[in-house]
């Protein structure tokens, strides 16, 4: 009991908004807004119905200046349609007809304009048009307080952590500027306006946390943990120290990671490269965003498969492209199913070697109904987003597959033409280089294709001929084997040759030493899982381009991958 | 008076924003415009009755105009939900 005291009591929700905070606790008490039904003589209509416009023009007045405090476009959005619901016609009219029809005062008419349209949201059953609620409450206290001329009457003590059962966007803002220094919801949800604000001005927020406001009191200290969305009350001296020290590499981190981030994609000396993300899921939309991925280099498309029983449905296809689309900027490199048989149709086929196997364009161009439906999927999406989406065709291995692929796609073209749909197109169609055979024919491949895409994961499989889910060979299976850089040199080679545009979507660009190889040998699109963005960048924008040269051909003369590893532990 | 039915596109149903940006173009036109889903109606250029909608992906709702400007602002409108809003990155309004 003792022992449990000292260390304090600890309470856990859902993050919010990362971070943490230590502070000393604030309940934040609004007051509920009580409208009294008050009734005005007759006579007195046009003075309530002024009180009201004039309230609201000054309400107006405060939503201008905050949304000049904070300067993200998604901020001020908000904050627009917060000044929209103010300036709402119907309320208007409401307001209007309640006060000269039936005799209300100005703050009870917009109370019960209000509450009409706040019980509808609440009977919706919908649970984002429910969580609207509380801004259209905001609006409506707000205003009622400025026409009531009512002070706002919480006095924030500056650097308190904040503790509330749902926050509004008005009072989140104006507290964010005298200092937040966290803020503990028993409500709310991650996908309120509060959360997104707490976002973008790095307040530590958690949501959620059950009896907040009970088991908290004014004066307590405080640790927010918004990373393991734990709350600390009343921890001992040893605890606020280590949560300090947490604090500040938290801090430090994320400033050395917006820094790199922030900086341009260039080589030391001057020659661009570009860092784009693997997809797979919307889920991991945010990591793109988050570390500035210029585009998608990869998208998996299996997961349409795996999850979804219908999932090769033309339609189902389009929404998810699309709404990848929609969240993503830049180039965005759709690669065609790349599964084994089993996968595709329902009976499992036992395959002896499944990896040298029925796989990728040879189950593609077996199945006529799947590559037809992706293809129309991926070409009508295309019109929505021209320019930006390419083709990539998995496990390639002949020249015949590839020549067999384009005939279809020109056929579904030509298809999509007659019956008046459109498409984008100059969309580029490459192939993923990762069987050895692509290497050796690289020349005779180019004239078929627009690009090419450099597997590592299969490719050095396929190399050093390892199952790479093999445990009795798990050792052999390396992606900084010098026979997977020789090749890829042969690769690049090849590709200037025949002026194809080159890149790796592999593991191997997401490995900082080896992403430095591969622009040294003159690839400069590399795709890789967004986290790994920060490291590989960080390198690249260290070295100049002879010297990322110079460390690649050094990188060229090693006979092992012992001495690959020790030239990248050594190098800088 | 014009009228025709649209389907609601985004995955996120007429939430917030879209209804903000549904109603900011409505009202630069001089025709009313109604919205009907399910027996209810509402002003189409009220963001207040337009969320109260909770309109989601899927619903298919009657878009109504009445005045001198009705075509133009009912393709304006239908156009918008067509392109879900204009959300996408660099699209917003």
């Amino acid at each position: 009991m003792k022992g449990l005291q000292q260390k304090g009591k600890v309470l856990s929700g859902h993050t919010a908004s990362p971070g943490i905070g230590i502070g000393i606790a604030q309940i934040f008490q609004k007051g509920v807004i009580y409208a009294q039904p008050v009734f005005i003589k007759e006579g007195r209509e046009e003075e309530h119905i002024n009180l009201f416009k004039v309230g609201r023009a000054k309400l107006k007045e405060h939503f201008i200046n905050i949304s000049e405090v904070t300067h993200k476009e998604a901020d001020q959005e908000i904050i627009n349609t917060y000044e929209q619901i103010l300036m709402d016609i119907e309320i208007e009219t409401s307001v209007k007809n309640l006060i000269s029809s039936k005799h209300f005062s100005a703050d009870y008419a917009i109370f019960e304009a209000f509450n009409n349209f706040i019980e509808l949201l609440k009977d919706s059953g919908s649970a984002m048009f429910k969580s609207r609620v509380v801004d259209l409450e905001e609006v409506r206290d707000r205003l009622i307080n400025v026409v009531c001329n009512r002070a706002s009457d919480f006095e924030f003590n500056k650097d308190a952590i904040l503790i509330a059962e749902d926050i509004g966007l008005v009072d989140l803002v104006t507290l964010a500027g005298l200092g937040l220094k966290g803020l503990i919801l028993s409500k709310g949800g991650a996908t309120s306006h509060a959360a997104i604000l707490a976002q973008s001005f790095a307040i530590p927020m958690v949501f959620g946390v059950k009896n907040a406001t009970k088991d908290i009191n004014d004066g307590d200290q405080l640790i927010l943990d918004a990373e393991s969305a734990e709350v600390w009350i009343n921890p001992n001296a040893s605890t606020i120290k280590h949560a300090q020290k947490k604090a500040n590499i938290l801090v430090r981190r994320e400033r050395l990671l917006s820094k790199i981030l922030r900086k341009p994609s260039v080589t030391a000396s001057g020659e661009e490269f570009h860092l784009l993300a693997n997809l797979e899921f919307e889920s991991e939309l945010d990591s793109v965003k988050k570390y500035k991925a210029e585009g998608v280099g990869l998208l998996r498309t299996e997961s349409l498969l795996f999850e979804n029983k219908e999932g090769d449905h033309e339609d189902v296809q389009i929404e998810f492209y699309r709404k990848l689309l929609s969240k993503t900027k830049g180039l965005f490199t759709i690669r065609l199913f790349d599964v084994g048989g089993d996968k595709i149709i329902s009976k499992a086929l036992n395959e002896p070697n499944p990896f040298l196997g029925w796989r990728g364009i040879r189950v593609l161009l077996d199945e006529e109904y799947t590559l037809k439906t992706q293809l129309n999927a991926v070409l009508k999406v295309s019109a929505e987003f021209p320019g930006r989406i390419k083709i990539l065709v998995p496990m390639v291995s002949t020249i015949d597959e590839i020549i067999r692929f384009n005939t279809y796609l020109d056929e579904i073209k030509s298809k999509l033409s007659e019956t008046g749909v459109s498409y984008d197109n100059a969309i580029e169609v490459g192939i993923m280089i990762e069987v050895p055979s692509s290497i050796i024919m690289a020349d005779d491949f180019a004239p078929h294709v627009d690009y090419f895409s450099i597997g590592t994961n299969d490719l050095t499989q396929y190399i050093l001929a390892v199952d790479r889910s093999n445990e009795l060979t798990e050792e052999l299976y390396n992606q900084r084997d010098p026979a997977v850089f020789k090749m890829i040199k042969m690769m690049v080679d090849s590709a200037k040759r025949n002026q194809k545009s080159i890149s790796v979507c592999g593991e191997l660009a997401g490995d900082p030493y080896a992403a430095a190889v591969l622009v040294g040998l003159g690839i400069n699109s590399l795709s890789m899982n967004p986290h790994k963005i920060p490291k590989v960048k960080s390198i690249l924008t260290q070295k100049g381009t002879a010297e990322l040269k110079e460390f690649s051909d050094l990188v060229l003369s090693q006979k092992t991958t012992k001495d690959i590893n020790k030239l990248f532990k050594n190098w800088i | 008076m014009i009228r025709q039915q649209v389907t609601i596109k985004n995955q996120a149903g007429l939430h917030a924003r879209p209804s903000a940006t549904l109603v900011k173009v409505a009202s630069k036109y001089q025709s009313e415009f109604s919205i009907y889903l399910n027996g209810y109606r509402v002003n189409g250029k009220s963001i207040l009755g337009v969320m109260t909608l909770a309109a989601e992906f899927g619903a298919e709702l009657d878009f109504e105009f009445e005045g001198v400007d009705e075509k133009e602002a009912m393709e304006a409108v239908v156009n918008l939900v067509n392109n879900k809003f204009q959300l996408h990155e660099d699209q917003n309004i």
